[in-house]
């Protein structure tokens, strides 16, 4: 095997591929990755069992083959390689010389045959979608992260596409049992598909993916067997499904008798913030007590002391008290872009629903404490 | 060679495994119980590639999408050379996973990782296969870590457990596993394996094959240079015992310790030079040490019955005790001077 090929492109993608190959599992050939040569490109792969990468790029093929190298060190190599063409060359017994002439590295690969090839992707059906939109998505959901139960609807993210009122619409949740997060989007065309009516992806390999993803450019999504694959022009990402589903959360979004209070997003993150600085592990909550046009918002935490601030709002009614955990609502305001949000308060016992004033495509529920 | 032909003996093991294949019922979770190295894990190891050949098979492919768990095919003699088998053989397979103890036990960190793992679904397998070791080595926090996958077992997932003794592994979790039990291999058999898969000479083959209680992996470590020079020693010191005063057995105590791998064939050898002494008592004349015989017999004469008893619960107890993470100094000292 012999080829030469563009320095830029072999230091992306070996970039791209670090995280999943310096992950620990079973099997010492996930740290290596598979540089397949095939007519006029080479296709590099990385797989550690639960997030695989295959991209392919340009290359100068003088003979084929297969090599299976360390990718840490194929990288560390390569990145810091002062000629812009680089020539691989397989001498023999998995032998790798990488340069030649001034600068020279001779590398002792692995076997390609141990290496776990992807899974196939050819006979996916293959929706279309922008990546901007899919990360801003991935953004909001992963907020949250893995919860420590071990369910498999704490560790994944949950993708939904569905058909409404002749629209198709994408849709992503998250939950570590003590909030969830929804983030949807419309796709500007309809994808005559039947609908994804729920699969858990491990929510470190969508960290992983959108490591990888290139922003602007549209990205094909598919979902087959028990992978999910995202492919943005010469490059795939496979990560594998979880077992298990989404549990049913339509009742704890749906609460006809919430008090709608309206706050400006970025105070009330100031505000919250403020209120945190007294809080610790131990104190965490906030309490937020509504009553005649008033929010008042208080922290106790009986080894530093208490503080307390006063907003107007628009509420009428009797006087409601409900706690939070201040982190999770900065979290949750954080990733709203209107200047007003909605709180959607029920009663001291129900879940609070935040969702900015006009954009509907994302919501965010969190459990009251206990006060 | 691979797959259940490459098995010497248990046949009714294999028979067993043979019939849920073909009557394609797989059971949650398997546990195989037996002394150890009489071939356990081989033949679980081959109970996944059976599952999982990929040559010729009636499923597409990989069979990601073929059928739930209840009509898996499987196949008893799987090929050995498709890529499914060659990688389960090698233990590269994503699919199937092997839980040994580290060091002397199995921790919970481990079946975290487990769970972890089959959390996911199967990365290509038909038939996911979890293999767990000398289960009997798991702690009880594994343990009831591990009671969770039995209960709720994921779909297409098999669970092989095994262990020595089964009343070591929690019951909970015996009771939800179908136990198939091995039997310890014939002297022939041995010898057949020693010779032929490990190129040992047939007469010492022969030898360790009478004296290694059936399991090929003890076999294999007698057939380390140097043990049967260290068991002619040992024998000879059994065969002088009653002359030896405490100094001298505090000093063959210190002398077993210090080799820890043949300390458990050290305490068997007591006990069964014990036992030879009691079936003389009785005059029966199946001895475990024939050669021996006459100065077993000779030996037999200056003890009671119940002193030998009393022995062999002393060694027992050690053994007990040395499972419980005794100090093993103190012990064997202990046993040295008990043993008169």
């Amino acid at each position: 095997m012999k080829f030469t090929v563009k320095k830029q492109d072999v230091v992306d993608a070996l970039s791209k591929i670090q995280g999943i190959c310096s992950k620990k599992t079973s099997s010492v050939i996930t740290t290596c990755v598979l540089i397949r040569v095939e007519k006029d490109r080479i296709y590099i792969t990385a797989n550690d069992f639960e997030t695989g990468f295959e991209g392919y790029y340009p290359a100068d093929v003088e003979s084929e083959g297969v090599i299976a190298i360390n990718a840490r060190k194929l990288y560390e190599i390569v990145k810091d390689f002062p000629v812009d063409e680089i020539l691989v060359t397989e001498v023999e017994n998995f032998w790798i010389e990488i340069g030649r002439g001034n600068i020279q590295f001779n590398m002792v690969g692995m076997n390609p045959d141990d290496f776990t090839n992807l899974p196939c992707v050819e006979n996916a059906s293959f929706f279309t979608m922008d990546s901007s939109l899919l990360k801003k998505m991935i953004e909001r959901t992963q907020i949250i992260s893995a919860g420590d139960d071990k369910k498999p609807h704490t560790q994944g993210i949950c993708l939904q596409r569905v058909t409404v009122d002749e629209k198709t619409v994408v849709r992503m949740l998250s939950t570590d049992g003590n909030r969830l997060s929804k983030a949807e989007c419309v796709l500007s065309e309809k994808v005559n598909m039947d609908d994804i009516s729920g699969i858990l992806i491990l929510k470190k390999g969508i960290g992983e993916m959108t490591r990888i993803l290139i922003p602007g450019k549209p990205i094909d999504i598919a979902i087959e067997n028990n992978n999910a694959f995202f492919r943005q022009e010469n490059e795939t990402t496979v990560i594998r499904l979880l077992e298990g589903a989404f549990p049913e959360y339509s009742d704890y979004i749906t609460w006809p008798d919430a008090r709608k209070i309206r706050v400006n997003t970025k105070a009330c993150t100031a505000m919250l913030k403020r209120m945190s600085i007294l809080s610790s592990d131990d104190y965490k909550a906030v309490v937020f007590t509504l009553f005649e046009d008033k929010m008042t918002i208080r922290s106790t935490n009986p080894e530093l002391g208490e503080s307390r601030e006063e907003v107007q709002i628009d509420y009428q009614g009797d006087s409601l008290e409900v706690a939070f955990n201040p982190r999770y609502m900065i979290e949750a305001l954080g990733l709203i872009e209107d200047e007003y949000t909605i709180l959607h308060i029920t009663s001291g016992q129900t879940p609070c629903l935040i969702e900015g004033e006009t954009d509907k495509s994302y919501l965010n529920v969190i459990m009251p404490m206990r006060i | 060679m691979s797959g259940f032909a490459s098995i010497i003996g248990q046949l009714h093991a294999i028979g067993a495994l043979t019939r849920l294949i073909d009557n394609h019922r797989i059971p949650n979770a398997l546990l195989f119980t037996g002394i150890r190295g009489i071939g356990k894990r081989t033949t679980a190891v081959a109970f996944a590639s059976a599952y999982n050949c990929v040559s010729d098979t009636q499923s597409p492919s990989s069979g990601n999408n073929g059928p739930s768990t209840a009509c898996i095919d499987g196949r008893a003699t799987p090929c050995g050379s498709c890529s499914s088998c060659k990688k389960i053989e090698n233990g590269q397979h994503p699919d199937v996973i092997l839980i040994r103890p580290e060091k002397s036990e199995i921790v919970i960190d481990q079946i975290r990782r487990l769970l972890q793992i089959l959390a996911m679904k199967p990365y290509e397998a038909r038939l996911r296969v979890a293999i767990v070791t000398q289960a009997d080595q798991m702690n009880s926090f594994a343990g009831n870590a591990l009671l969770k996958i039995l209960e709720e077992p994921p779909d297409k997932t098999l669970l092989i457990l095994t262990a020595e003794q089964p009343s070591n592994l929690l019951p909970t979790i015996v009771s939800r596993c179908q136990q198939l039990r091995f039997r310890p291999l014939s002297r022939s058999e041995i010898a057949d394996i020693l010779t032929r898969q490990h190129g040992i000479h047939a007469n010492q083959a022969a030898t360790i094959a009478s004296l290694c209680g059936g399991s090929v992996g003890k076999a294999l470590e007698m057939n380390d240079p140097g043990w049967l020079e260290w068991r002619d020693w040992m024998l000879d010191t059994l065969c002088c015992w009653d002359r030896l005063t405490v100094n001298v057995r505090l000093g063959i105590g210190e002398k077993l310790l210090a080799s820890p791998t043949k300390l458990d064939q050290a305490l068997d050898m007591l006990a069964y030079w014990r036992r030879d002494m009691l079936m003389a008592k009785f005059g029966k004349t199946t001895f475990i040490y024939p050669d021996k015989v006459n100065l077993i017999i000779q030996a037999a004469t200056r003890y009671t019955v119940s002193d030998l008893i009393a022995c062999l619960e002393e060694i027992h107890r050690m053994r007990h005790y040395l499972s419980a993470r005794g100090n093993p100094k103190l012990l064997m000292d202990n046993l040295m001077l008990k043993l008169a």
